[in-house]
């Protein structure tokens, strides 16, 4: 994964605004495979270059994780349904396992040019499900 | 799948509010920079502008007494300007006195300090408006209903 500066948290971003009709996900719940709910989104990551947003900062406090509650991890928004009348982000290909191998968002840090969909290992239990 | 655009935000005007309590604070003190600047011999340059404005100001404003005055008929329609029941004013300074019009042989003067003659019962218990009797004596007219003669 490589770093790109080009990358910018969209409350940092003063010149930009959401494009007119385009929902703004702030604080809705997301929700994976089977409605597990993994938190919601904290923050929307910008590419002024690109004009879009590219990642949600999902923070997992509110989530149904039993442990690491409190973490913040980056969703590429392309992979996203908005629900907009419930106020969701659903992503129901992403399984609780997926989740959290996806990159975990340090403010400031250098973000992510791209993040590979987590296909599950052979050694882990998801596999053995599809399997 | 869920895309989200953005875009730069559009120049912002410039507030109207603003510009409207800046404009005229910024052309006064544009203007008592010019006359500090450009005016000649200091202070006394306000006095000398004022000087030489004057006998326009006074033009304009008996041209204004005539004009306005001149747009109702003195003497018509039965009512006429008649000496009020008054005696003469004697205080009034003679410089602010103003010929603005005659009537019956008489000339009707009005007192630049209290402004324009009003319109006949408009204003005032006599119009503001005088015929000279004597040098610095004023005797106040009434627009009135007279008798047919």
């Amino acid at each position: 994964m490589k770093a790109n500066s080009d990358l910018i948290p969209f409350d940092e971003l003063s010149a930009y605004e959401l494009a007119p009709g385009a929902a703004d996900p702030m604080r809705y719940a997301v929700l994976g495979r089977n409605d597990f709910v993994f938190g919601r989104v904290r923050r929307l990551i910008a590419s002024s270059a690109r004009g879009e947003i590219v990642y949600l900062v999902v923070g997992t406090a509110p989530s149904n994780f039993k442990d690491g509650r409190g973490e913040e991890r980056l969703v590429p928004l392309a992979w996203a349904e908005l629900n907009l009348l419930r106020r969701q982000v659903r992503l129901p290909q992403l399984s609780p396992l997926a989740f959290r191998r996806l990159p975990i968002y340090h403010p400031g840090a250098a973000l992510p040019t791209e993040i590979p969909f987590p296909t599950p290992r052979p050694d882990e239990v998801e596999f053995w499900d599809i399997a | 799948m869920a895309q989200i655009r953005i875009q730069p935000k559009p120049e912002a005007p410039t507030p109207r509010a603003a510009v409207l309590a800046t404009l005229p604070i910024a052309l006064l003190l544009g203007a008592g920079l010019a006359t500090t600047l450009v005016l000649e011999n200091g202070r006394q340059a306000p006095d000398q502008a004022v000087t030489t404005v004057a006998p326009a100001a006074t033009g304009i404003w008996e041209w204004a007494s005539r004009t306005w005055l001149g747009a109702k008929p003195l003497d018509a329609g039965g009512r006429a300007w008649v000496l009020a029941e008054h005696p003469p004013v004697t205080w009034f300074d003679e410089y602010e006195m103003a010929a603005v019009g005659a009537s019956g042989g008489w000339t009707l003067y009005a007192n630049r300090a209290r402004g324009l003659p009003a319109l006949s019962g408009m204003a005032g218990p006599y119009d503001r408006l005088y015929v000279r009797t004597a040098p610095g004596a004023y005797a106040p007219l009434r627009w009135r209903d007279v008798p047919a003669r």
